[in-house]
Protein backbone atom coordinates (compact mmCIF):
# COMPACT_ATOMS: atom_id res chain seq x y z
CA UNK A 1 0.00 0.00 0.00
CA UNK A 2 3.36 2.27 0.47
CA UNK A 3 3.65 2.04 -3.16
CA UNK A 4 1.76 5.00 -5.03
CA UNK A 5 1.98 2.79 -8.48
CA UNK A 6 -1.01 1.06 -6.74
CA UNK A 7 -3.22 4.54 -6.58
CA UNK A 8 -2.09 5.77 -9.92
CA UNK A 9 -3.17 2.55 -11.49
CA UNK A 10 -6.53 2.07 -9.62
CA UNK A 11 -9.27 2.26 -11.95
CA UNK A 12 -7.20 0.79 -14.35
CA UNK A 13 -8.81 -2.05 -17.07
CA UNK A 14 -7.21 -5.07 -15.90
CA UNK A 15 -9.34 -7.18 -18.09
CA UNK A 16 -12.08 -7.12 -20.30
CA UNK A 17 -15.02 -8.67 -22.77
CA UNK A 18 -15.95 -6.05 -25.45
CA UNK A 19 -19.01 -7.19 -27.17
CA UNK A 20 -18.18 -11.09 -27.04
CA UNK A 21 -20.75 -13.62 -28.03
CA UNK A 22 -20.31 -17.31 -26.86
CA UNK A 23 -22.50 -20.12 -28.42
CA UNK A 24 -22.63 -23.79 -27.33
CA UNK A 25 -24.65 -25.70 -30.24
CA UNK A 26 -27.71 -24.03 -29.92
CA UNK A 27 -27.49 -22.51 -26.48
CA UNK A 28 -26.24 -18.96 -26.75
CA UNK A 29 -24.09 -18.72 -23.52
CA UNK A 30 -23.08 -15.07 -24.02
CA UNK A 31 -24.64 -12.64 -25.77
CA UNK A 32 -22.88 -9.71 -26.83
CA UNK A 33 -21.16 -9.34 -23.43
CA UNK A 34 -19.63 -6.19 -22.22
CA UNK A 35 -17.47 -6.42 -18.91
CA UNK A 36 -14.35 -4.63 -17.65
CA UNK A 37 -12.30 -5.44 -14.27
CA UNK A 38 -10.95 -2.66 -13.07
CA UNK A 39 -7.89 -2.48 -10.84
CA UNK A 40 -8.07 -2.54 -7.14
CA UNK A 41 -11.69 -3.68 -7.13
CA UNK A 42 -13.68 -6.75 -6.41
CA UNK A 43 -16.14 -7.70 -9.10
CA UNK A 44 -18.88 -10.07 -8.27
CA UNK A 45 -20.59 -12.09 -10.73
CA UNK A 46 -23.69 -12.92 -10.05
CA UNK A 47 -26.49 -14.60 -12.03
CA UNK A 48 -28.54 -17.57 -11.81
CA UNK A 49 -27.41 -21.20 -13.19
CA UNK A 50 -26.41 -21.25 -16.68
CA UNK A 51 -26.45 -17.13 -16.64
CA UNK A 52 -23.20 -17.27 -18.02
CA UNK A 53 -20.81 -16.07 -15.35
CA UNK A 54 -18.76 -19.65 -16.02
CA UNK A 55 -18.07 -18.87 -19.36
CA UNK A 56 -17.25 -15.22 -19.27
CA UNK A 57 -14.43 -16.49 -16.94
CA UNK A 58 -13.34 -18.78 -19.25
CA UNK A 59 -12.79 -16.29 -21.83
CA UNK A 60 -10.81 -14.34 -19.76
CA UNK A 61 -8.67 -16.79 -18.73
CA UNK A 62 -8.28 -18.08 -22.86
CA UNK A 63 -9.84 -21.38 -21.90
CA UNK A 64 -12.31 -20.69 -24.17
CA UNK A 65 -12.33 -18.50 -27.33
CA UNK A 66 -15.37 -16.05 -28.50
CA UNK A 67 -17.21 -16.54 -31.78
CA UNK A 68 -17.36 -12.91 -32.11
CA UNK A 69 -15.93 -9.47 -29.52
CA UNK A 70 -12.66 -9.78 -28.16
CA UNK A 71 -11.45 -11.13 -24.75
CA UNK A 72 -8.40 -9.26 -23.21
CA UNK A 73 -6.46 -10.19 -19.99
CA UNK A 74 -3.56 -7.58 -18.67
CA UNK A 75 -3.76 -5.84 -21.70
CA UNK A 76 -2.91 -9.24 -23.59
CA UNK A 77 -4.58 -12.02 -25.55
CA UNK A 78 -5.79 -14.42 -22.26
CA UNK A 79 -4.12 -17.35 -24.33
CA UNK A 80 -0.59 -15.78 -24.13
CA UNK A 81 1.20 -17.45 -21.23
CA UNK A 82 3.27 -14.03 -19.74
CA UNK A 83 -0.73 -12.19 -18.96
CA UNK A 84 -1.57 -15.71 -17.05
CA UNK A 85 1.34 -15.04 -14.85
CA UNK A 86 -0.01 -12.24 -12.89
CA UNK A 87 -3.56 -13.89 -12.50
CA UNK A 88 -4.23 -16.53 -10.18
CA UNK A 89 -7.81 -18.85 -10.37
CA UNK A 90 -9.59 -20.82 -8.54
CA UNK A 91 -12.18 -23.16 -10.11
CA UNK A 92 -14.99 -25.31 -9.49
CA UNK A 93 -14.50 -28.61 -9.81
CA UNK A 94 -11.22 -29.63 -10.27
CA UNK A 95 -9.98 -32.69 -8.88
CA UNK A 96 -6.11 -32.16 -8.00
CA UNK A 97 -4.02 -35.18 -7.04
CA UNK A 98 -4.84 -36.86 -4.66
CA UNK A 99 -1.53 -38.34 -3.06
CA UNK A 100 0.26 -35.16 -2.98
CA UNK A 101 0.14 -33.09 0.20
CA UNK A 102 -1.36 -29.05 0.13
CA UNK A 103 2.42 -27.98 0.73
CA UNK A 104 3.49 -29.76 -2.60
CA UNK A 105 0.52 -28.67 -4.76
CA UNK A 106 1.47 -25.09 -3.52
CA UNK A 107 5.08 -25.51 -4.55
CA UNK A 108 3.82 -26.86 -7.92
CA UNK A 109 1.69 -24.12 -8.55
CA UNK A 110 3.95 -21.38 -7.07
CA UNK A 111 6.85 -22.71 -9.92
CA UNK A 112 4.74 -21.72 -12.55
CA UNK A 113 5.32 -18.28 -11.36
CA UNK A 114 8.29 -15.27 -11.96
CA UNK A 115 8.44 -13.96 -8.09
CA UNK A 116 5.74 -16.20 -6.19
CA UNK A 117 5.58 -16.28 -2.51
CA UNK A 118 7.75 -19.16 -1.06
CA UNK A 119 5.08 -22.47 0.28
CA UNK A 120 5.06 -21.27 3.92
CA UNK A 121 4.26 -17.56 2.96
CA UNK A 122 1.41 -18.95 0.75
CA UNK A 123 -0.29 -21.31 3.66
CA UNK A 124 0.28 -18.21 5.93
CA UNK A 125 -1.63 -15.63 3.88
CA UNK A 126 -4.25 -18.28 2.97
CA UNK A 127 -4.56 -19.46 6.42
CA UNK A 128 -4.21 -23.13 5.34
CA UNK A 129 -0.46 -23.82 7.55
CA UNK A 130 -2.34 -26.35 9.58
CA UNK A 131 -3.23 -28.67 6.08
CA UNK A 132 0.38 -28.11 4.57
CA UNK A 133 1.56 -31.67 5.45
CA UNK A 134 -2.13 -33.59 4.81
CA UNK A 135 -2.83 -35.29 1.40
CA UNK A 136 -5.36 -33.64 -0.39
CA UNK A 137 -7.24 -36.67 -1.15
CA UNK A 138 -8.06 -36.65 2.59
CA UNK A 139 -9.05 -33.55 2.95
CA UNK A 140 -12.92 -32.24 3.39
CA UNK A 141 -14.75 -30.75 0.76
CA UNK A 142 -14.00 -26.99 2.44
CA UNK A 143 -10.09 -28.16 3.20
CA UNK A 144 -10.28 -28.69 -0.43
CA UNK A 145 -11.56 -25.34 -0.95
CA UNK A 146 -8.83 -23.59 1.05
CA UNK A 147 -6.01 -25.34 -0.20
CA UNK A 148 -7.21 -24.55 -3.93
CA UNK A 149 -7.05 -21.13 -2.20
CA UNK A 150 -4.09 -21.04 -1.22
CA UNK A 151 -3.23 -22.41 -4.90
CA UNK A 152 -4.30 -19.16 -6.58
CA UNK A 153 -2.94 -16.67 -4.37
CA UNK A 154 0.79 -18.70 -4.60
CA UNK A 155 2.05 -16.36 -7.63
CA UNK A 156 0.72 -12.95 -6.06
CA UNK A 157 -1.20 -12.33 -8.49
CA UNK A 158 -2.74 -9.02 -9.45
CA UNK A 159 -5.85 -10.32 -10.34
CA UNK A 160 -7.48 -13.35 -8.72
CA UNK A 161 -10.61 -15.39 -9.99
CA UNK A 162 -12.39 -16.96 -7.50
CA UNK A 163 -15.41 -18.97 -8.55
CA UNK A 164 -17.51 -20.22 -6.07
CA UNK A 165 -14.76 -20.29 -3.51
CA UNK A 166 -16.59 -21.10 -0.31
CA UNK A 167 -18.73 -23.54 -1.29
CA UNK A 168 -18.44 -26.15 1.31
CA UNK A 169 -16.81 -24.27 4.08
CA UNK A 170 -17.80 -23.58 7.46
CA UNK A 171 -18.93 -20.35 8.77
CA UNK A 172 -15.32 -19.66 10.83
CA UNK A 173 -13.61 -21.05 7.41
CA UNK A 174 -16.10 -18.91 5.34
CA UNK A 175 -15.20 -15.61 7.56
CA UNK A 176 -11.49 -16.45 7.43
CA UNK A 177 -11.27 -16.71 3.97
CA UNK A 178 -13.64 -13.16 3.72
CA UNK A 179 -11.17 -11.50 5.59
CA UNK A 180 -8.02 -13.10 3.58
CA UNK A 181 -10.18 -11.58 0.29
CA UNK A 182 -10.44 -8.09 1.91
CA UNK A 183 -6.43 -7.74 2.62
CA UNK A 184 -5.49 -8.38 -0.23
CA UNK A 185 -8.00 -6.02 -2.07
CA UNK A 186 -6.20 -3.83 0.30
CA UNK A 187 -2.93 -4.90 -0.75
CA UNK A 188 -3.73 -3.74 -4.21
CA UNK A 189 -4.82 -7.28 -5.62
CA UNK A 190 -7.93 -7.19 -7.74
CA UNK A 191 -10.72 -9.90 -7.48
CA UNK A 192 -13.34 -11.22 -9.73
CA UNK A 193 -15.63 -13.33 -7.47
CA UNK A 194 -18.55 -15.95 -8.85
CA UNK A 195 -20.98 -16.49 -6.14
CA UNK A 196 -23.91 -17.63 -5.30
CA UNK A 197 -24.20 -16.68 -1.58
CA UNK A 198 -25.46 -13.43 -2.23
CA UNK A 199 -24.28 -12.44 1.43
CA UNK A 200 -20.72 -12.79 -0.02
CA UNK A 201 -21.17 -10.39 -2.43
CA UNK A 202 -23.00 -7.71 -0.28
CA UNK A 203 -19.81 -8.44 2.19
CA UNK A 204 -16.86 -8.28 -0.15
CA UNK A 205 -18.19 -6.53 -3.74
CA UNK A 206 -16.95 -3.16 -4.21
CA UNK A 207 -19.19 -3.93 -7.89
CA UNK A 208 -21.68 -6.38 -8.84
CA UNK A 209 -22.75 -7.46 -11.95
CA UNK A 210 -25.68 -9.10 -12.51
CA UNK A 211 -25.96 -11.84 -15.42
CA UNK A 212 -28.98 -13.42 -17.12
CA UNK A 213 -29.18 -15.71 -20.48
CA UNK A 214 -25.90 -14.32 -21.31
CA UNK A 215 -26.59 -10.98 -21.12
CA UNK A 216 -25.43 -8.27 -18.52
CA UNK A 217 -28.93 -6.95 -16.87
CA UNK A 218 -27.07 -4.71 -13.97
CA UNK A 219 -24.16 -3.48 -12.97
CA UNK A 220 -23.42 -1.12 -10.08
CA UNK A 221 -22.46 -1.34 -6.19
CA UNK A 222 -24.02 -3.32 -3.96
CA UNK A 223 -26.59 -0.11 -3.00
CA UNK A 224 -27.21 0.72 -6.47
CA UNK A 225 -28.13 -2.34 -7.34
CA UNK A 226 -30.71 -2.91 -4.30
CA UNK A 227 -31.88 0.76 -5.26
CA UNK A 228 -32.78 -0.27 -8.54
CA UNK A 229 -35.76 -2.46 -6.68
CA UNK A 230 -37.96 -0.26 -4.57
CA UNK A 231 -39.09 -2.34 -2.24
CA UNK A 232 -39.22 -2.13 1.31
CA UNK A 233 -39.05 -4.63 4.32
CA UNK A 234 -41.38 -3.78 6.88
CA UNK A 235 -42.08 -5.60 10.02
CA UNK A 236 -44.12 -4.85 13.13
CA UNK A 237 -45.91 -6.50 15.89
CA UNK A 238 -49.75 -6.02 15.18
CA UNK A 239 -53.32 -7.13 15.42
CA UNK A 240 -53.70 -6.61 11.30
CA UNK A 241 -54.08 -9.09 9.79
CA UNK A 242 -52.55 -10.53 6.51
CA UNK A 243 -55.76 -10.44 4.55
CA UNK A 244 -56.55 -7.03 5.27
CA UNK A 245 -53.02 -6.18 4.46
CA UNK A 246 -53.21 -7.49 1.24
CA UNK A 247 -55.81 -5.32 0.51
CA UNK A 248 -53.74 -2.44 0.76
CA UNK A 249 -52.24 -1.51 -2.96
CA UNK A 250 -48.60 -0.45 -2.62
CA UNK A 251 -48.28 -4.00 -0.70
CA UNK A 252 -46.76 -6.86 -2.73
CA UNK A 253 -46.90 -9.37 0.15
CA UNK A 254 -47.63 -10.19 3.94
CA UNK A 255 -46.61 -13.00 5.67
CA UNK A 256 -46.76 -13.19 9.74
CA UNK A 257 -45.37 -15.45 12.44
CA UNK A 258 -46.05 -15.85 16.09
CA UNK A 259 -45.04 -12.28 16.77
CA UNK A 260 -44.90 -10.40 13.93
CA UNK A 261 -46.51 -8.82 10.40
CA UNK A 262 -43.94 -8.72 7.64
CA UNK A 263 -44.69 -6.41 4.58
CA UNK A 264 -43.14 -6.42 1.04
CA UNK A 265 -43.92 -3.20 -0.34
CA UNK A 266 -43.05 -0.13 -2.94
CA UNK A 267 -43.72 2.42 -1.12
CA UNK A 268 -42.96 2.40 3.04
CA UNK A 269 -44.12 5.60 4.06
CA UNK A 270 -47.83 4.33 2.26
CA UNK A 271 -48.11 1.56 4.06
CA UNK A 272 -47.20 2.57 7.20
CA UNK A 273 -49.31 5.17 7.41
CA UNK A 274 -52.50 2.23 6.69
CA UNK A 275 -50.40 0.47 9.54
CA UNK A 276 -50.97 2.79 12.32
CA UNK A 277 -54.57 4.03 10.71
CA UNK A 278 -55.72 0.37 11.40
CA UNK A 279 -53.67 -0.22 14.41
CA UNK A 280 -52.96 2.34 16.43
CA UNK A 281 -51.58 -0.28 19.15
CA UNK A 282 -48.86 -1.53 16.59
CA UNK A 283 -45.25 -2.20 18.54
CA UNK A 284 -41.60 -3.30 17.30
CA UNK A 285 -42.27 -1.55 13.40
CA UNK A 286 -38.63 -1.85 11.48
CA UNK A 287 -38.50 -1.25 7.92
CA UNK A 288 -35.49 -1.63 6.02
CA UNK A 289 -34.62 -1.54 2.36
CA UNK A 290 -34.95 -4.79 0.34
CA UNK A 291 -31.72 -6.69 0.48
CA UNK A 292 -29.03 -7.65 -2.82
CA UNK A 293 -31.27 -11.25 -2.54
CA UNK A 294 -34.48 -8.92 -3.22
CA UNK A 295 -32.79 -7.00 -5.58
CA UNK A 296 -31.43 -10.19 -7.43
CA UNK A 297 -34.57 -12.13 -7.91
CA UNK A 298 -36.19 -9.02 -8.95
CA UNK A 299 -34.10 -8.62 -11.69
CA UNK A 300 -33.16 -12.15 -12.89
CA UNK A 301 -36.79 -12.70 -12.92
CA UNK A 302 -37.29 -9.14 -15.22
CA UNK A 303 -34.50 -10.65 -17.80
CA UNK A 304 -36.21 -14.31 -17.75
CA UNK B 1 -21.71 -16.37 13.12
CA UNK B 2 -21.67 -13.92 15.68
CA UNK B 3 -19.97 -16.78 18.01
CA UNK B 4 -17.00 -16.57 15.33
CA UNK B 5 -14.43 -13.87 16.12
CA UNK B 6 -13.01 -12.38 12.80
CA UNK B 7 -9.52 -11.52 13.83
CA UNK B 8 -7.57 -13.34 10.65
CA UNK B 9 -4.13 -12.97 11.84
CA UNK B 10 -2.81 -10.53 9.36
CA UNK B 11 1.14 -11.96 8.73
CA UNK B 12 3.86 -10.67 7.81
CA UNK B 13 4.01 -12.74 5.01
CA UNK B 14 1.10 -10.83 3.48
CA UNK B 15 3.04 -7.58 3.02
CA UNK B 16 5.34 -9.74 0.76
CA UNK B 17 2.02 -10.02 -1.47
CA UNK B 18 1.39 -6.72 -2.97
CA UNK B 19 4.81 -6.00 -3.83
CA UNK B 20 5.61 -5.35 -7.78
CA UNK B 21 5.09 -8.93 -9.35
CA UNK B 22 7.33 -9.10 -12.60
CA UNK B 23 5.88 -11.35 -15.39
CA UNK B 24 9.42 -12.35 -16.80
CA UNK B 25 9.95 -16.01 -16.30
CA UNK B 26 13.71 -16.28 -15.92
CA UNK B 27 15.00 -19.70 -17.56
CA UNK B 28 16.23 -20.87 -14.29
CA UNK B 29 12.68 -20.93 -13.18
CA UNK B 30 11.30 -21.86 -16.26
CA UNK B 31 13.13 -25.07 -15.76
CA UNK B 32 12.63 -25.29 -12.12
CA UNK B 33 8.97 -25.82 -13.03
CA UNK B 34 9.32 -28.69 -15.44
CA UNK B 35 11.80 -30.41 -12.63
CA UNK B 36 9.12 -29.95 -9.58
CA UNK B 37 6.24 -30.97 -12.11
CA UNK B 38 8.32 -34.08 -12.68
CA UNK B 39 9.57 -34.76 -8.53
CA UNK B 40 5.98 -34.59 -7.91
CA UNK B 41 4.74 -36.85 -11.10
CA UNK B 42 7.21 -39.61 -9.35
CA UNK B 43 6.24 -38.88 -5.79
CA UNK B 44 2.78 -39.43 -6.73
CA UNK B 45 3.40 -42.45 -8.86
CA UNK B 46 5.56 -43.74 -5.62
CA UNK B 47 2.76 -43.29 -2.79
CA UNK B 48 0.04 -44.75 -5.11
CA UNK B 49 1.14 -48.68 -4.25
CA UNK B 50 -1.32 -49.70 -6.91
CA UNK B 51 0.67 -48.44 -9.60
CA UNK B 52 4.24 -49.09 -8.06
CA UNK B 53 3.10 -52.99 -7.49
CA UNK B 54 1.88 -54.43 -10.54
CA UNK B 55 4.27 -52.22 -12.75
CA UNK B 56 7.11 -52.59 -10.93
CA UNK B 57 6.81 -56.21 -9.48
CA UNK B 58 5.17 -57.79 -12.43
CA UNK B 59 7.99 -58.04 -14.54
CA UNK B 60 10.63 -59.15 -12.60
CA UNK B 61 8.80 -61.69 -10.65
CA UNK B 62 7.60 -62.99 -13.78
CA UNK B 63 10.67 -62.86 -15.53
CA UNK B 64 12.19 -64.32 -12.27
CA UNK B 65 9.68 -67.45 -12.84
CA UNK B 66 9.81 -67.87 -16.09
CA UNK B 67 13.49 -66.63 -16.69
CA UNK B 68 15.19 -67.87 -14.09
CA UNK B 69 13.50 -70.94 -12.10
CA UNK B 70 11.51 -72.63 -14.64
CA UNK B 71 14.20 -72.08 -17.31
CA UNK B 72 16.48 -73.55 -14.39
CA UNK B 73 14.33 -76.59 -14.05
CA UNK B 74 14.49 -77.31 -17.41
CA UNK B 75 18.28 -77.65 -17.69
CA UNK B 76 19.52 -74.00 -18.29
CA UNK B 77 18.12 -72.49 -21.88
CA UNK B 78 20.23 -72.42 -24.70
CA UNK B 79 22.98 -69.82 -25.00
CA UNK B 80 21.50 -66.33 -26.67
CA UNK B 81 17.54 -67.37 -25.66
CA UNK B 82 18.76 -66.26 -21.59
CA UNK B 83 19.88 -62.72 -22.83
CA UNK B 84 16.80 -62.70 -25.51
CA UNK B 85 14.66 -63.83 -22.99
CA UNK B 86 15.39 -60.69 -20.44
CA UNK B 87 15.70 -58.17 -23.00
CA UNK B 88 11.66 -59.30 -23.93
CA UNK B 89 11.05 -58.85 -20.24
CA UNK B 90 12.79 -55.93 -19.78
CA UNK B 91 10.77 -54.23 -22.86
CA UNK B 92 7.84 -55.51 -21.54
CA UNK B 93 8.72 -53.95 -18.32
CA UNK B 94 8.93 -50.43 -19.98
CA UNK B 95 6.12 -50.30 -21.96
CA UNK B 96 3.43 -51.21 -19.58
CA UNK B 97 3.70 -47.92 -17.23
CA UNK B 98 4.63 -45.80 -19.97
CA UNK B 99 1.45 -46.80 -21.83
CA UNK B 100 -1.44 -46.79 -18.78
CA UNK B 101 0.44 -44.12 -16.46
CA UNK B 102 1.15 -41.61 -19.12
CA UNK B 103 -2.41 -42.90 -21.47
CA UNK B 104 -4.69 -43.50 -18.47
CA UNK B 105 -3.74 -40.89 -16.13
CA UNK B 106 -3.68 -37.78 -18.93
CA UNK B 107 -7.49 -39.03 -20.09
CA UNK B 108 -8.39 -39.38 -16.07
CA UNK B 109 -6.71 -36.18 -15.25
CA UNK B 110 -8.41 -34.24 -18.47
CA UNK B 111 -11.82 -36.01 -17.44
CA UNK B 112 -10.93 -34.37 -13.59
CA UNK B 113 -10.24 -30.36 -15.13
CA UNK B 114 -6.95 -30.68 -13.46
CA UNK B 115 -5.27 -30.19 -17.28
CA UNK B 116 -8.03 -26.95 -17.37
CA UNK B 117 -6.88 -25.37 -14.22
CA UNK B 118 -2.90 -25.94 -15.14
CA UNK B 119 -3.74 -23.93 -18.48
CA UNK B 120 -5.74 -21.20 -16.51
CA UNK B 121 -2.49 -21.09 -14.82
CA UNK B 122 0.70 -20.09 -16.52
CA UNK B 123 2.07 -23.80 -16.17
CA UNK B 124 4.92 -23.53 -19.30
CA UNK B 125 3.52 -24.99 -22.25
CA UNK B 126 5.12 -28.82 -22.30
CA UNK B 127 5.82 -29.30 -18.42
CA UNK B 128 2.87 -31.17 -17.47
CA UNK B 129 3.84 -33.42 -20.81
CA UNK B 130 7.39 -33.17 -20.01
CA UNK B 131 7.02 -34.50 -16.30
CA UNK B 132 4.80 -37.33 -17.24
CA UNK B 133 7.67 -38.47 -19.59
CA UNK B 134 10.65 -37.91 -17.25
CA UNK B 135 8.74 -39.46 -14.63
CA UNK B 136 8.36 -42.49 -16.83
CA UNK B 137 12.00 -42.64 -17.86
CA UNK B 138 12.95 -42.47 -13.88
CA UNK B 139 10.39 -45.18 -13.37
CA UNK B 140 11.87 -47.39 -16.58
CA UNK B 141 15.13 -47.16 -14.97
CA UNK B 142 13.72 -48.45 -11.90
CA UNK B 143 11.79 -51.61 -13.49
CA UNK B 144 14.72 -52.44 -15.83
CA UNK B 145 17.40 -51.88 -12.78
CA UNK B 146 15.76 -54.61 -10.50
CA UNK B 147 15.09 -57.04 -13.63
CA UNK B 148 18.67 -56.58 -14.75
CA UNK B 149 19.81 -56.73 -11.20
CA UNK B 150 17.52 -60.32 -10.89
CA UNK B 151 19.15 -61.39 -14.23
CA UNK B 152 22.77 -60.92 -13.50
CA UNK B 153 22.06 -62.99 -10.04
CA UNK B 154 20.09 -65.71 -11.46
CA UNK B 155 19.88 -66.11 -14.82
CA UNK B 156 22.73 -67.43 -17.01
CA UNK B 157 22.91 -64.34 -19.16
CA UNK B 158 25.89 -64.68 -21.81
CA UNK B 159 26.13 -60.78 -21.34
CA UNK B 160 28.77 -59.24 -19.33
CA UNK B 161 27.15 -56.89 -16.92
CA UNK B 162 28.39 -53.58 -18.63
CA UNK B 163 26.65 -54.39 -21.61
CA UNK B 164 23.53 -55.71 -19.45
CA UNK B 165 23.65 -52.29 -18.21
CA UNK B 166 23.39 -50.38 -22.29
CA UNK B 167 20.66 -52.25 -22.96
CA UNK B 168 18.83 -51.29 -19.84
CA UNK B 169 19.97 -47.39 -20.92
CA UNK B 170 18.83 -47.98 -24.30
CA UNK B 171 15.59 -49.48 -23.24
CA UNK B 172 14.77 -46.54 -20.73
CA UNK B 173 15.73 -43.65 -23.90
CA UNK B 174 13.93 -46.11 -26.06
CA UNK B 175 9.98 -45.71 -23.34
CA UNK B 176 9.99 -42.03 -24.80
CA UNK B 177 8.29 -43.40 -27.76
CA UNK B 178 5.75 -45.15 -25.75
CA UNK B 179 5.13 -42.35 -23.28
CA UNK B 180 4.31 -40.04 -26.59
CA UNK B 181 1.51 -43.31 -27.55
CA UNK B 182 0.32 -42.54 -24.07
CA UNK B 183 0.10 -38.90 -24.79
CA UNK B 184 -1.83 -39.49 -27.62
CA UNK B 185 -4.51 -41.92 -26.38
CA UNK B 186 -4.73 -39.64 -22.93
CA UNK B 187 -5.44 -36.38 -25.04
CA UNK B 188 -8.29 -38.18 -27.30
CA UNK B 189 -10.30 -40.67 -25.19
CA UNK B 190 -11.77 -39.95 -22.12
CA UNK B 191 -10.93 -41.61 -19.14
CA UNK B 192 -13.27 -44.43 -18.80
CA UNK B 193 -12.46 -45.15 -22.32
CA UNK B 194 -8.48 -44.93 -22.30
CA UNK B 195 -7.81 -48.27 -20.19
CA UNK B 196 -9.72 -50.24 -22.81
CA UNK B 197 -8.36 -48.46 -25.53
CA UNK B 198 -4.67 -48.81 -24.10
CA UNK B 199 -5.03 -52.79 -23.49
CA UNK B 200 -6.22 -52.99 -27.11
CA UNK B 201 -2.69 -51.92 -28.50
CA UNK B 202 -0.91 -53.18 -25.57
CA UNK B 203 -1.25 -56.72 -25.70
CA UNK B 204 -1.08 -57.27 -29.78
CA UNK B 205 1.95 -54.94 -29.50
CA UNK B 206 3.56 -57.52 -26.71
CA UNK B 207 2.73 -60.69 -28.31
CA UNK B 208 2.83 -60.14 -31.44
CA UNK B 209 6.38 -58.55 -31.75
CA UNK B 210 7.99 -61.68 -30.71
CA UNK B 211 9.10 -60.64 -26.89
CA UNK B 212 8.97 -63.69 -25.09
CA UNK B 213 8.71 -66.46 -27.61
CA UNK B 214 9.64 -67.08 -31.43
CA UNK B 215 6.95 -66.55 -33.39
CA UNK B 216 5.25 -68.73 -35.91
CA UNK B 217 6.51 -67.80 -39.60
CA UNK B 218 3.25 -66.14 -40.63
CA UNK B 219 3.01 -63.72 -37.73
CA UNK B 220 7.03 -62.87 -37.21
CA UNK B 221 6.91 -61.27 -40.78
CA UNK B 222 4.54 -59.01 -39.53
CA UNK B 223 6.57 -58.39 -35.98
CA UNK B 224 8.32 -55.51 -37.30
CA UNK B 225 4.27 -53.18 -37.46
CA UNK B 226 4.81 -53.30 -33.93
CA UNK B 227 7.07 -50.51 -32.20
CA UNK B 228 7.93 -52.86 -29.04
CA UNK B 229 10.15 -55.19 -31.88
CA UNK B 230 12.14 -52.11 -32.98
CA UNK B 231 13.04 -50.94 -29.28
CA UNK B 232 13.44 -54.69 -28.18
CA UNK B 233 16.56 -55.35 -31.39
CA UNK B 234 17.85 -52.19 -30.93
CA UNK B 235 18.27 -52.97 -27.09
CA UNK B 236 19.45 -56.57 -27.46
CA UNK B 237 22.16 -54.98 -30.52
CA UNK B 238 23.43 -52.13 -28.52
CA UNK B 239 24.23 -55.16 -25.52
CA UNK B 240 25.56 -57.05 -28.59
CA UNK B 241 23.48 -60.10 -27.89
CA UNK B 242 22.25 -59.64 -31.41
CA UNK B 243 23.75 -58.21 -34.62
CA UNK B 244 22.14 -55.60 -36.60
CA UNK B 245 22.82 -54.21 -40.17
CA UNK B 246 23.09 -50.77 -40.33
CA UNK B 247 20.07 -50.72 -42.18
CA UNK B 248 18.69 -52.48 -39.98
CA UNK B 249 19.25 -50.21 -37.31
CA UNK B 250 18.01 -47.41 -39.30
CA UNK B 251 15.27 -48.65 -40.22
CA UNK B 252 14.64 -49.17 -36.20
CA UNK B 253 15.39 -45.98 -34.87
CA UNK B 254 13.90 -43.59 -37.67
CA UNK B 255 10.35 -45.89 -36.81
CA UNK B 256 10.47 -45.11 -33.24
CA UNK B 257 11.60 -41.68 -33.68
CA UNK B 258 8.51 -41.27 -36.23
CA UNK B 259 6.14 -42.73 -33.91
CA UNK B 260 7.17 -40.17 -31.06
CA UNK B 261 7.24 -37.29 -33.41
CA UNK B 262 3.88 -38.27 -34.97
CA UNK B 263 2.06 -39.08 -31.83
CA UNK B 264 3.64 -36.43 -29.72
CA UNK B 265 3.33 -33.55 -32.11
CA UNK B 266 -0.58 -34.86 -32.37
CA UNK B 267 -1.04 -34.88 -28.30
CA UNK B 268 0.11 -31.19 -28.47
CA UNK B 269 -1.56 -30.02 -30.82
CA UNK B 270 -4.85 -31.72 -28.81
CA UNK B 271 -3.95 -29.70 -25.83
CA UNK B 272 -3.29 -26.45 -27.08
CA UNK B 273 -6.57 -26.08 -28.68
CA UNK B 274 -8.91 -27.61 -25.76
CA UNK B 275 -7.24 -28.82 -22.78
Amino acid sequence: MNDPKHFEERGRVLAELNGVRKRYGNVTALDALDLEVRSGELLALLGPNGAGKSTAIALLLGLAQPDAGRATLLGRPPLEVASRREIGVMMQEVTLAPELRVCELVELAASYYPNPLSVHEALAVSGTTPLGARPYGKLSGGQKRQAQFAIAICGRPKLLFLDEPTVGLDVQARETMWSTIRALIGQGCSIVLTTHYLEEAEALADRVCVLAGGRLIASGSVDEIRSTVSRKQIRCATSVSTESARQWPEVLKATRDARHLHLTAVDAETTVRHLLAADPALRDLEVRQAGLAEAFAELTKEAA
Amino acid sequence: MNAVATTPTFSPELARFGATARARMSATRTVRAYLVEAKLEFVRAMRAPIFVVPFLLLPVLLYMLFGIVMSGASGGAPRGVANAFFAGFATFAVIGPALFSVGCGIAIERDQGLLRLKRALPAPPGSYLVGKVLMQLAFAALATGLLATAALLGANLTLPAGQVWTLVGVLVIGTIPFCAMGLFIGTHVSGVAAPGITHLIYFPMLYLSGLFFPLPKVLARWAPVWPTFHLNRLALAAAGGIHLTAAQVWISVTTLIAITALCGTRALLKLARRG
